[in-house]
């Protein structure tokens, strides 16, 4: 399966999908972790936050930088 | 240890003692470490996120799983243990945050207790006033400072100062619901409770922001509050929901969240940090080894709250009266 790449306010996101989703920012790997409970995506730089994917946390994190 | 008790009824004696001993932890620093004792604990959460080695490598063993309520248990219970190093007297208060605009809410926020809103600096969010502002004034003659050796656990650039920051304005009325946190309560099921509960949790670590909103969310002191609160809150549950069989029943989660996986950094030194950060965090000795079992009894750990109920919330006050 091709990795799921899109754009968001001019930063390149892509979702890789090697099994481990792995997330990268404009190239650069975002640690992720994943509430396999809650089936809900945060990351430590946005901790008191989920999301339901890979591509709405990047977003998240765009936002906030 | 003793009884927690609503912040909101502390005597002003007993606000003075719990700010003190505060007070105290943040300006001590233990011969050859780097961090106060305070800022150590900040560090120490930081860490449980950003483990690259060991089975917990990759895992967070305090968010987003069934050990947030474990791991925050045994986090503040050491918390409590210094506080008490400096004033045997002093137990964590809980914000009980479940009534909104009540006093039980406002009353904190005030410069003479946990300190009012952010109102200054670049961002417009830093705490200008009380004890835990950064210049030195009559509450703290030291002021409160981040201590730049947290700023680079810091992601984002504007939280990156020596001033402590929150929300400029702190609405009330966007704390989490009685509905909200009813949902949480009344599951049966572990599961489905601890998300409940951890994302109401969320909602109040955003409610506040500033560095409440990130993972070094201990710099605000309001933190142990909080999770004092949400402690009492499982405390609570486990009334209806005894024993070792209501945690965590399903095996969810990564090494660390299961009942008798070892939490870090109780874990003899199974998993561990970056360098950068095991640079500033204490040691631990080998034998001090927790897991969620260990700690499922809060009469076992010696403190108790002094209300394990949630009453419904007071009538709002009527117009002319």
């Amino acid at each position: 399966m091709a990795d799921e790449e899109t754009s968001y306010k001019g930063r390149k996101i892509i979702v890789r999908t090697d099994g481990k989703n792995t997330l990268l920012i404009d190239n650069s790997e975002v640690v992720t972790r994943f509430d396999e409970e809650a089936r809900k995506y945060f990351s430590p730089s946005l901790p008191y936050r989920t999301f339901p994917s890979l591509v709405d946390l990047a977003k998240a994190i765009i936002d906030q930088s | 240890m003793g009884e927690r008790k609503n912040a909101a009824n502390l005597t002003s004696d007993e606000r003075q003692r719990f700010i003190g001993a505060l007070l105290t932890l943040k300006r001590t620093v233990v011969p050859g470490h780097s961090l106060s004792v305070y800022d150590e604990f900040v560090a120490i959460h930081v860490g449980i996120t950003e483990l690259i080695g060991g089975p917990a490598a990759g895992i967070d063993g305090g968010h987003g799983g069934p050990a947030f309520l474990p791991w925050h248990r045994e986090f503040l219970v050491r918390f409590e243990r210094a506080l008490q190093s400096v004033d045997s007297s002093v137990s964590i208060p809980y914000w009980n945050w479940i009534y909104g605009g009540s006093a039980q809410t406002t009353s904190l926020f005030q410069e003479s207790y946990m300190g009012p809103p952010g109102s200054g600096g670049a961002s417009g969010r830093e705490i200008l006033q009380g004890y835990f502002a950064e210049n030195p004034n009559s509450f703290n003659p030291d002021g409160w400072k981040v201590s730049t050796q947290l700023h680079p656990f810091i992601p984002t650039p504007s939280l990156r100062t020596q001033a402590l920051q929150r929300n400029s304005t702190l609405n009330p009325g966007a704390l989490p619901s009685t509905d909200e946190l009813n949902n949480a309560m009344n599951q049966d099921a572990f599961g489905q409770f601890r998300i409940n509960l951890e994302g109401v949790h969320n909602g109040i670590h955003m409610w506040v922001a500033g560095h409440m909103g990130l993972m070094v969310s201990p710099i605000d002191p309001v933190f142990f509050m909080h999770h004092a609160n949400i402690d009492r809150l499982w405390a609570i549950w486990q009334q209806d929901h005894a024993g070792a069989a209501n945690y965590n029943p399903t095996g969810a989660g990564g090494y660390g969240h299961r009942i008798d996986d070892r939490m870090w950094p109780w874990d003899s030194g199974q998993s561990s940090p970056s360098s950068q950060l095991q640079s500033i965090l204490p040691a631990f000795p080998s034998s001090d080894i927790r897991t969620p079992r260990d700690v499922l009894d809060i009469a076992s750990l010696g403190y108790s709250y002094d209300n394990m109920t949630i009453p419904p919330p007071p009538p709002p006050p009527r117009d002319g009266h």
